[in-house]
């Protein structure tokens, strides 16, 4: 079955923008140009409106902590009662029909990445999934294992009081526990432990980590313990990497920005500002993504804070890739999602006005080539 | 001993019913016909009344919580630690329970009795039919048939309450998988202790169900209610290779497609029981229907005490009543259960070589007017 967006505004994101038709066949995009005929294909009109691919969450805990009941029963974020939950799978726990992914296709958020929490300094293994509830779950799975989870500061000092006082207790933990793993690979009579073949996996750079870290100091211990580990870093929330712009240019140290939108309810979050992303780009840093955080902040945020950033001086090409092409390459699924390119996943969405105007409406979103949410039919969010 | 049951309306539930007459033997049906004339023991008058086998409830935890008592008699959760795959519910039946009469009132005279659900490991159920004796060797049709999982939330409160892992569905599945690869290792010790022709000085309970477990010999009963959990249960057949059955099964329409291609027989219910936690929000009759439609092979499980075993009928009259055909019904508390547990050979129908399990109704099991009036343990009831 094949679809033909016309004669929409066409937001590539990895290219300039321009009016024209967007042929799709299946669950990819075959064909780009100005003018598409093709017969036997379904015509969508665009005229007078705007084409953006589906947006990118690379941070959520949409289907973890599911809404609207509010029972700790169903929130299963956190493997709270082990600092060392390396093998807490977030795809076990995901309820595949949560409230937030109805959220998300509204926003037009058509992919999300869902993490364990930050309670523990291994927190655990993140999911990348597509949001479309019509297809089966396995289907919406893009990556299973997207990266490990880990955190620093408050959250496991103040989750862990038995195993950790101190930002120093964290460190040591970590630190511990790839030894641990080092000494399971030397072991030439070993048997098999989940917990180690996963850490031996991140040692041999095969899974990422993703480092939940809020102030300066948690960021500069992370970045040095994966020195010395040689692991893959990305950087979480990074609060405070306006302050350390320097170091993040140095180091390449690629980020995960958000959310902005909170009160100062930790300390370790004090110095939050909507001014990091812009103050960054300043420092020659323009490739960071911008998260949610879902439900810490709900979702539909995501092109508001995007487009608060660029109120507070980022360049809105650098704000509209902060939440589509650069997330992706975050979670490295580039290839497939993040831009409007023949090859790539169908997954588009039709708003009213620019994505980052935040007065625009999401009028259609199409994940892997069907239609997912239909403001018209659905009316979910006015 | 050899009896006549004379005029009654035989329900073989795998056949078209018949008027006749059924002759036993040493307890295994020898003849099935119109009129049988032979010389036996005894000759019961069926006065026309509908003959049907014993119903099996695949799902139940009688003798092992007798009602009206407290902590001294509630035997159904070893919680004391998330694995206790040794305990068998075998060791904590007692025939004083009153609800073993009661069952046999309501038709059922074939339980699989299982640990309950508090653990993600719970331990060894077993498969007992109805009888008069105060010793529980009488009860026994086989032990230790299967080993009680467990998923949601269950095992969230029961050992977060005491700080203990799982305190989430990812520390769940990590305990399950973490005792599976367990399983693998011992394997592999037993393997090479045998190749050094040594003596194998490590034998641990936990291990050797672990075993059998992945070799197929024991099938894995898996408490799963939401979806999410489901999907879990059938990742890990498919990861380990193993058996498993879901238990309860409530999202079952969420998730009918994946269920359906997995294969994964599925005990329906209890539906017939209060919303009494989120896990059971979406709790549906329908379920039964949908089972029927897709094909899926299940039974219709009371989960005794959480609905008396008495009402089991009426469980399923109420599927009925929500559109599942009557026929498949009656065949969810029979042969479908049976053919589940393994013990279709010799009972679920009233066939020439299966054993005498029966029971004859003056009306409908599936009308709480009707009552039992005879079965083959009893005899005759007022």
């Amino acid at each position: 079955m094949k679809k033909i967006i016309k004669k929409g505004k066409i937001f590539p994101v990895t290219g300039e923008s321009f009016i024209g038709d967007i042929l799709i066949e299946g669950d990819r995009i075959i064909s780009i140009d100005e003018n598409i005929d093709c017969k036997d294909a379904e015509i969508i009109d665009a005229e007078n409106l705007f084409v953006f691919p589906g947006l990118v969450e690379s941070h959520c805990h949409i289907g973890v902590h599911r809404e609207k009941t509010n029972q700790y029963s169903d929130n299963d974020t956190n493997e709270f009662t082990q600092p060392v939950s390396v093998d807490s799978f977030a795809i076990d726990a995901i309820y595949p029909f949560d409230h937030g992914f109805k959220e998300a296709l509204s926003t037009g958020v058509t992919t999300v990445n869902v993490f364990p929490g930050s309670a523990n300094p291994f927190g655990g293994i993140g999911t990348t999934l597509k949001t479309d509830m019509n297809v089966p779950f396995e289907d919406r799975i893009i990556l299973k294992n997207s990266s490990l989870k880990m955190a620093l500061g408050e959250n496991p000092k103040r989750t862990h009081t038995k195993e950790i006082m101190t930002r120093m207790g964290t460190a040591a933990i970590i630190r511990r526990t790839f030894n641990e793993a080092i000494n399971y690979r030397n072991k030439k009579d070993r048997e098999y432990n989940q917990k180690n073949e996963i850490l031996l996996k991140v040692l041999n750079k095969e899974l990422p980590v993703h480092a939940h870290a809020h102030t300066a100091e948690d960021m500069l211990t992370i970045i040095s313990i994966a020195e010395e580990f040689d692991f893959e870093l990305f950087l979480e929330h990074a609060t405070e990497s306006h302050l350390i712009a320097d170091v993040m240019k140095e180091k390449r140290i690629k980020l995960a920005i958000g959310p902005m939108f909170t009160s100062k309810y930790k300390i370790e979050v004090n110095n939050r500002t909507l001014k990091t992303p812009s103050i960054l780009y300043e420092n020659g840093i323009d490739d960071f993504g911008i998260i949610t955080d879902h439900p810490v902040i709900p979702i539909m945020n995501l092109p508001v804070e995007a487009s608060m950033a660029i109120h507070y001086g980022l360049d809105q090409d650098v704000a509209l890739k902060a939440i589509t092409i650069n997330p992706a390459r975050n979670l490295k699924i580039s290839d497939r999602i993040g831009s409007i390119d023949v090859g790539k996943d169908a997954d588009l969405i039709i708003t009213d006005k620019h994505i980052l105007d935040p007065t625009h409406r999401v009028i259609k979103t199409f994940v892997s080539g069907e239609l997912a949410y239909s403001m018209n039919e659905e009316r979910l969010f006015v | 001993m050899k009896y006549l049951i004379k005029n009654v309306e035989i329900d073989p539930v795998v056949k078209e019913k018949i008027t006749g007459d059924v002759l036993i033997d040493n307890g295994i049906i020898k003849k099935i016909d119109d009129n049988i004339v032979e010389k036996v023991d005894e000759v019961i008058d069926g006065k026309k009344a509908l003959l049907l086998p014993g119903f099996i409830d695949a799902h139940s935890h009688i003798g092992l919580n007798p009602e009206g008592y407290g902590f001294e008699y509630d035997d159904t959760n070893e919680s004391s630690e998330p694995n206790t795959a040794d305990v068998r519910a075998v060791d904590g039946f007692t025939t004083s329970d009153k609800s073993i009469k009661e069952g046999a009132r309501g038709g059922v005279l074939i339980y699989c009795v299982l640990p309950g659900s508090s653990n993600p490991i719970g331990g060894l159920g077993f498969i007992a039919k109805y009888s008069k004796s105060n010793l529980v060797s009488d009860f026994i049709l086989r032990y230790d048939s299967c080993i009680k999982m467990a998923t949601g939330e269950n095992p969230k409160r029961c050992f977060s309450a005491k700080d203990k892992s799982p305190s989430t569905r990812m520390g769940i599945a990590s305990i399950i998988r973490n005792y599976l690869f367990d399983g693998k290792n011992y394997i592999e010790k037993k393997k090479k202790s045998q190749k050094e022709n040594k003596v194998f000085t490590e034998y641990d309970n936990k291990m050797e169900i672990a075993q059998k477990i992945l070799e197929r010999k024991l099938p894995v009963r898996i408490h799963c209610h939401r979806a999410e959990d489901i999907l879990f249960a059938i990742r890990l057949k498919e990861e380990f290779g193993i058996r498993v059955s879901i238990e309860h099964c409530t999202d079952l329409i969420k998730v009918q497609d994946e269920v359906k291609k997995s294969n994964v027989p599925v005990m329906l219910g209890p539906v017939m029981s209060s919303r009494s936690k989120v896990e059971l929000m979406d709790m549906t009759y329908l379920s039964y229907k949908t089972a029927i439609d897709r094909e899926i092979p299940f039974s219709c499980i009371s989960d005794h005490p959480v609905f008396p075993v008495e009402t089991l009928r009426l469980q399923a009259g109420m599927a009925i009543n929500y559109g599942a055909d009557e026929r498949e019904m009656l065949k969810s508390l029979t042969i479908y259960p049976a053919r589940i547990l393994g013990i279709s050979e010799e009972y679920g129908s009233i066939e020439i070589g299966k054993k005498d399990n029966l029971c004859l109704w003056n009306g409908s099991p599936f009308d709480s007017r009707s009552k039992v009036v005879w079965n083959n343990i009893d005899g005759f009831i007022n």
